[in-house]
């Protein structure tokens, strides 16, 4: 779904798509911590001009609403203090750990190996 | 500060299951290394080497880590392998060699171990059955005199024996080892055994001190004289007594010279006729004096006429024993100092022959003693004797006289017995 944006081209949620499809809405605040989202979403609005989808292709669903849920728990406790962890499965933690080091890391594409859950 | 990055909540969240952790996939090692070095086991890191073979060359300082953990010793080898990439291949070998190590050291100890246990073992002390021991040789030295030995020449030298109970006896064997208390065990086993035994075996012991051999001299005495036959007392009112007892009484009659001049009167007829004056000097007349002092009568008077009578009647006191015939041996004799020395008589202590002929010098007095007293028997007058036991043991009774009955005067206690019950004769 098309999130409308009323602002000339950066509306205030984005969309984050996974790579089998699933989209998660999220503040473009709280997605831009991420610097690669922050140039995918600048990139996408000049391709398209509607710069609010980031297509992730080797992240997947599960690990992606991770990540949109980070996203949503780090945007509240922005102003807080000694925030408890969010808790990660373990059969997760690694391959949010591999997105996690993608999305900081500078906007470049890698094919990862699939990870192999224990 | 506000929320870990996302990274570092990943991180942390691997750490804390990182023993699951058997893959990193295509994690650099840089990324994980933070979560592989709190990997634990070197199998789990050698796993993840395999399965994430970019990891291999960059790992040494993991395996570094653990070779300095498990292997105490591992700087003195201080491999490092020529193949960077194989440092799992250096960490087994050191981990061989200290294994090896280790059993050689445990080798060793138990060794060691084992040794002290078989010592123990050997120098430990059971409980033995008493019969299971081997027995004491019998030293056959040690049997003689029904084993208690000493016997024979070394007087001087005799030791008490086994009599005293001395649990320190022998030489000081110091108890050092196994074989000294063996050996003063031995000896005083030995010694024990000969507690029981006689120095000198009952069949050896000298009884003799405690038989009697010899009757004691009292009682010899004492039975002597018991066993002879009764002596006739002689008392001078009754009778003649053949034995010289030692009558000194006083008690006079007719004197001694008379007497005798009578008895010689009537011993010898044919030559006097009976001539009553013939009077013979007598050898000590000391007795006359005592003689009147039992004088009833008139001294005066009677005296001189009592001589001239005396042949020929026959005094009317009974005659007394000449006191002069004290004989015997005792010393009682001695109390009458006027004792005649009238020892024309036989003075036979105690084995006078009989009275007979056979004596040299008749005894004038007792033939005429024995003639008075066949008349005077009746009255009698207690005898007055002296020494008792002596005139026991003088002459039996004369032949011829007629036997009489002793009177016994009662036992005199020299032995200081008290006062027993009466004898039975």
């Amino acid at each position: 779904m098309a999130s409308s944006s009323q602002k000339q081209g950066s509306s205030k949620y984005v969309t984050l798509i996974s790579s089998d499809g699933f989209e998660f809405v999220v503040l473009r605040e709280a997605a831009c911590i991420s610097k690669a989202i922050k140039k995918m979403l600048a990139g996408s609005f000049l391709e398209s001009k509607r710069g609010d989808r980031c297509h992730f292709e080797e992240i997947n669903g599960i690990v992606l609403e991770k990540v949109a849920e980070y996203f949503c728990y780090n945007y509240k406790n922005r102003n807080r203090e000694d925030v408890p962890d969010m808790d990660i499965p373990p059969e997760l933690c690694l391959e949010l750990l591999m997105a996690a080091d993608y999305l900081d890391s500078e906007c470049k594409k890698k094919s990862y190996i699939s990870l192999n859950y224990c | 500060m506000p929320a870990l990055s996302l990274v570092d909540l990943c991180t942390k969240a691997c750490i804390k299951n990182v023993r699951s952790l058997t893959d990193v996939g295509s994690f650099e090692y840089w990324t994980i290394r933070s979560i592989l070095k709190r990997i634990d086991s070197p199998e789990q890191l050698h796993q993840i080497e395999q399965r994430s073979p970019q990891i291999l060359g960059e790992d040494a300082e993991l395996w570094r880590a653990f070779i300095a953990r498990d292997i105490p010793n591992w700087q003195t080898k201080n491999y490092v392998p020529k193949n960077p990439l194989k440092w799992y291949d250096v960490y087994c070998k050191y981990k061989k060699e200290q294994q090896k190590e280790i059993e050689r050291d445990e080798e060793v100890l138990r060794n060691s171990m084992m040794g002290l246990k078989k010592e123990r073992e050997t120098h430990v002390s059971k409980v033995m059955d008493l019969r299971a021991l081997p027995k004491v040789p019998k030293d056959p030295r040690m049997l003689a005199n029904n084993g208690g030995v000493p016997i024979g020449k070394a007087r001087g030298f005799k030791k008490e024996g086994v009599s005293s109970l001395m649990w320190t006896s022998g030489s000081k064997t110091k108890l050092t080892d196994g074989k000294s208390v063996l050996t003063r065990a031995r000896r005083e086993a030995k010694e024990i055994s000969q507690m029981s035994k006689l120095s000198r075996p009952t069949h050896q012991l000298k009884a003799k001190i405690g038989q009697v051999t010899k009757a004691p001299a009292g009682m010899v005495n004492e039975y002597q004289k018991a066993n002879q036959p009764a002596v006739r007392i002689l008392s001078r009112r009754q009778k003649p007594s053949p034995t010289f007892s030692g009558s000194i009484t006083g008690s006079s009659r007719p004197s001694l010279e008379e007497r005798e001049a009578r008895l010689r009167a009537l011993t010898s007829p044919p030559k006097n006729g009976g001539s009553g004056g013939l009077k013979e000097t007598l050898v000590g007349s000391s007795e006359d004096e005592d003689d009147d002092f039992d004088e009833v009568d008139d001294l005066f008077d009677e005296r001189p006429s009592s001589r001239p009578h005396a042949s020929s009647s026959s005094p009317p006191r009974s005659l007394k024993p000449p006191p002069s015939r004290h004989l015997s041996s005792s010393p009682a004799s001695s109390s009458r100092p006027s004792q005649p020395p009238t020892k024309p008589r036989p003075q036979a202590s105690s084995a006078s022959p009989p009275l007979s002929a056979a004596r040299s010098a008749p005894k004038p007095s007792d033939v005429i003693s024995s003639i008075i007293s066949r008349p005077k028997a009746a009255s009698s007058v207690p005898p007055r004797i002296n020494s008792g036991p002596p005139s026991r043991t003088s002459s039996p009774a004369p032949v011829g006289v007629k036997p009489m009955i002793p009177r016994k005067r009662p036992e005199v206690d020299v032995f200081n017995r008290g006062a027993k019950k009466p004898r039975v004769r």
